[in-house]
């Protein structure tokens, strides 16, 4: 409990919501895509679904979550522009440049993100209202350095919804003041003390804490479920009762949303020497070399990691070229980074460094990885109910590669759309239409009260359905063909089914079941079906039949 | 001499130490209640074992194999479909297979792709699902050597493959024929099909006798039911009217 007594320390979060569209406009001033401009409606695409939209694609109808059709159907001149975590990373550089010249220690979010602690820096300029209007002025300088003038800082940034400062006790109650900032239009500074910070916290929802703190969706769907809406109503309640319904997992719960936590459960300082470096006897001035090299390095990191049960929470990534040139950069990820994540970051910040605006002069002789912040690693549950599955998300990753192999429409699932004929009940559906979370296939109603189409052919279903009919003779008993009276009469029993290859006599029969569809229109279609039942070698076997202007079609097979 | 043999097992049960356990289903798929008699590798443990290769012949084969997909798929597995575009879904969804979870891949071999295109869609598809449907044209369309590979890579990933038809000279670890015995609810001329009595044969490698069961295939409901002989001829007909023909 002595933890708990420790205030967090007070930290300054810059934090931009929609980064990524930022990004992409950047990318099309400075010339390496299309051309954008912040007045184009503009939306990001992430796994055919759009991650966020700009306000003008907002104001025609635009939603993140939307499908690529759904978005241009609401709006046609949307540009929608994949999602790029490099590009992101590589134009937020000069940012984290421009403030790193008054806070070097800087830790980095995401792109689009940054935190720092501001006991130094808030002396230096003197306070914490001066401080948020530097990291403002400092932020618009070094995107207005980037896009050389080329269009106003503040329309840029008005494109990704604005730049937040806040300034709050401890990592949480700072990120949600930079939120409420961008809100409000203006930098939110909560006063510092325990009794502030949780006042500050109180009518937040708890949703924040999924989004922000990096919580399980599924425990914060229960506290909504449970009538704990807002943080105020969890810190009500006493932490022991978190802790008997939660375990560990309470604590940490209670603990954010009192604003006594600093938003790292339970770290550990790393052993001193934990440093990996790796220097080069040549420079190297290839990106993908040196990202190779990290990679090795970051295995390396893993390893150690692995063998200990813990996750590296945050890291600080150095690399240093032939002149002395050094690029420093400290990235934080809440939920922990495992390697490719940890990868990621590396590159991102390598990408931004050397092919960014201001690139080195000389080739990298040194990168190295310093673990900061060390957690045991608790591991990710899965759901036990519902969720998404380690084999869903293999499934998943298949589908896109066989959909890339046959071509999206060559990849389907079944829907159910109803009818008399079994050909028409399901629908295949290309996955690419619909996504293959199996949640968007609509299932065929079941139970004793699910309804049934009238004049559909009474279960069991065959189990194969020819797409193309197979033209046959049914003769009678004499050898006549049988045929089927406009008021639905057969002319006689069936008694033989001729095929292509050979001839077989019927052993039983059922029908005529008369279909009259659709008489309104083209597509109209007037049919007897039949059951058949024939003998062959291999035993008998059943068709499902239609008679159609005289000629006798199998349509199915119960195989 | 005796000090030989106690120290042979000694070593025997240090060996055994060494072999990590497995579980039994993490080895095995499920399956379906009515077949596991049928199915597994031993009388206790019923259910499909990874890396098998299944094939289903007979006059239904069909019926068969989908119900073999069944269970794997209720349990969450994904199960993938090649090459049989006149499957039946609905009689699929009848037999209990979760269509969400399944996925049906147009057959390549027929459009202009080549065979090794489809090699590349089965080795993608074996990655993500658990249970692989494949119809004989696909199996014929890849070369032996390929199919091999794909053998290997599917006992490596722990998959079921599931053949249809005959399996030309794909090894099998599992052979079920499933024939038709009789169909019942048909007569002349009035009635409708209700349900099917298929014998199952099963012959695993290693795995001594082949092993039979009747069952009815599709039942009444369009599912898979037991089919004790005491039930027999008791299937109701429903009212059978002679009708009088008027006007």
């Amino acid at each position: 409990m002595t933890a708990m007594s420790t205030r967090p320390p007070r930290c300054a979060v810059v934090h931009t919501p929609a980064w990524p569209l930022v990004a992409a406009v950047m990318n099309g001033l400075v010339g390496r895509g299309p051309q954008y401009t912040p007045d184009q409606p503009l939306a990001i695409m992430r796994s055919q679904r759009v991650l966020c939209c700009s306000p003008a694609a907002w104001r025609d109808g635009v939603r993140p979550g939307m499908r690529r059709r759904q978005a241009q159907g609401a709006c046609p001149h949307v540009v929608l522009v994949a999602d790029d975590p490099d590009r992101d990373a590589r134009c937020f550089e000069p940012v984290v440049r421009s403030v790193g010249e008054l806070v070097p220690l800087l830790d980095i979010e995401s792109p689009g993100s940054l935190l720092m602690a501001t006991r130094g820096p808030s002396r230096y300029v003197g306070g914490d209202a001066a401080l948020t209007v530097r990291l403002t002025d400092l932020a618009m300088a070094g995107l207005s350095a980037a896009v050389a003038s080329r269009i106003d800082p503040a329309t840029l940034l008005s494109v990704g919804g604005g730049l937040g400062v806040g300034i709050a006790d401890g990592r949480l109650a700072a990120t949600l003041a930079a939120r409420g900032a961008i809100r409000r239009g203006e930098p939110v500074v909560v006063e510092p003390g325990p009794a502030t910070t949780a006042a500050f916290l109180a009518p937040h929802p708890v949703t924040a804490l999924g989004a922000v703190a990096g919580c399980d969706v599924g425990l914060v769907d229960l506290l909504q479920r449970l009538g704990l809406r807002r943080f105020g109503d969890v810190a009500a309640l006493s932490p022991h009762h978190l802790v008997d319904r939660f375990g560990a997992l309470g604590h940490t719960v209670h603990r954010l949303v009192s604003g006594t936590d600093d938003g790292t459960p339970s770290a550990l300082p790393p052993p001193p020497d934990l440093t990996i470096v790796r220097l080069f006897d040549d420079p190297v001035t290839q990106f993908d070399m040196l990202v190779f090299a990290a990679k090795s390095l970051v295995d390396e990191l893993g390893c150690y990691f692995a063998e200990r049960g813990q996750v590296c929470t945050r890291v600080r990534v150095e690399a240093e070229t032939e002149h002395g040139e050094t690029s420093v950069r400290v990235w934080h990820r809440a939920e922990g980074m495992n390697e490719s994540a940890m990868v990621d970051r590396v590159r991102w910040q390598l990408d931004g460094w050397i092919n960014g605006a201001d690139p080195p002069s000389a080739g990298v002789t040194k990168i190295a990885l310093v673990p900061l912040e060390i957690r045991a690693d608790a591991g990710t549950q899965e759901g036990f109910w519902g969720g998404r599955t380690a084999a869903d998300d293999a499934a998943a990753r298949a589908i896109t590669r066989v959909m890339a192999l046959v071509g999206p429409a060559g990849v389907t699932v079944a829907s159910w759309r109803g009818g008399r004929d079994p050909r028409e009940q399901y629908r295949m559906v290309p996955v690419a239409d619909v996504g293959a979370d199996g949640t968007t296939v609509q299932e065929r109603p079941s139970g004793p009260t699910a309804p049934r189409w009238p004049g559909a052919i009474p279960t069991p279903s065959p189990a194969l359905v020819h797409h193309q009919p197979v033209g046959v003779r049914v003769l009678d008993a004499d050898g006549r063909e049988v045929s089927v009276s406009g008021r639905g009469f057969v002319s006689a029993a069936p008694a033989v089914l001729c095929r292509e290859h050979g001839r077989a006599s019927v052993a039983g029969w059922a029908g005529p079941w008369p279909v009259e569809e659709r008489w309104w229109d083209e597509r109209a279609r007037r049919v007897a079906r039949f059951q058949l039942v024939v003998q062959t070698s291999d035993g008998p076997r059943a068709y499902l039949a239609e008679v159609s202007s005289g000629q006798w079609w199998l349509v199915a097979e119960y195989a | 001499m005796s000090v030989s043999v106690a120290r042979r097992t000694v070593d025997v049960s240090a060996l055994r130490a060494g072999i990590p356990a497995v579980m039994a289903h993490e080895r095995l798929l499920p399956v379906h209640p009515v077949l596991a008699p049928v199915f597994g590798v031993a009388p206790g443990e019923p259910g499909l074992v990874r890396g098998h290769t299944v094939v289903c012949s007979g006059s239904a084969a069909m019926s068969c194999a989908l119900a073999v997909m069944a269970a794997p798929t209720r349990a969450g597995s994904w199960a993938g479909v090649v090459g049989l575009p006149s499957v039946g879904v609905a009689a699929a969804a009848e037999l209990g297979v979760e269509l969400s979870r399944t996925i049906f891949v147009a057959d390549a071999s027929t459009s202009s792709a080549t065979s090794s295109d489809m090699a590349a869609v089965l080795s993608a598809l074996i990655d993500g699902v658990e249970v692989l449907v494949l119809s004989r044209r696909v199996v014929a369309a890849v070369s032996d050597g390929v199919m091999r590979k794909l053998h290997t890579r599917m006992q490596s990933r722990g998959s079921v493959l599931v053949l249809v038809g005959d399996p030309g000279s794909v090894s099998a670890d599992v052979r079920v024929n499933a024939s038709t015995v009789m169909w019942e609810g048909v007569g002349a001329g009035h009635g409708h099909l209700q349900r099917r009595r298929v014998s199952i044969e099963l012959d695993a490698r290693r795995r001594g006798r082949p092993t039979r069961a009747d069952v009815w295939l599709p039942d009444q409901h369009g599912g898979l039911s037991v089919c004790d002989d005491a039930s027999t001829g008791t299937v109701p007909t429903g009212n059978v009217v002679s009708l009088r023909r008027t006007g």
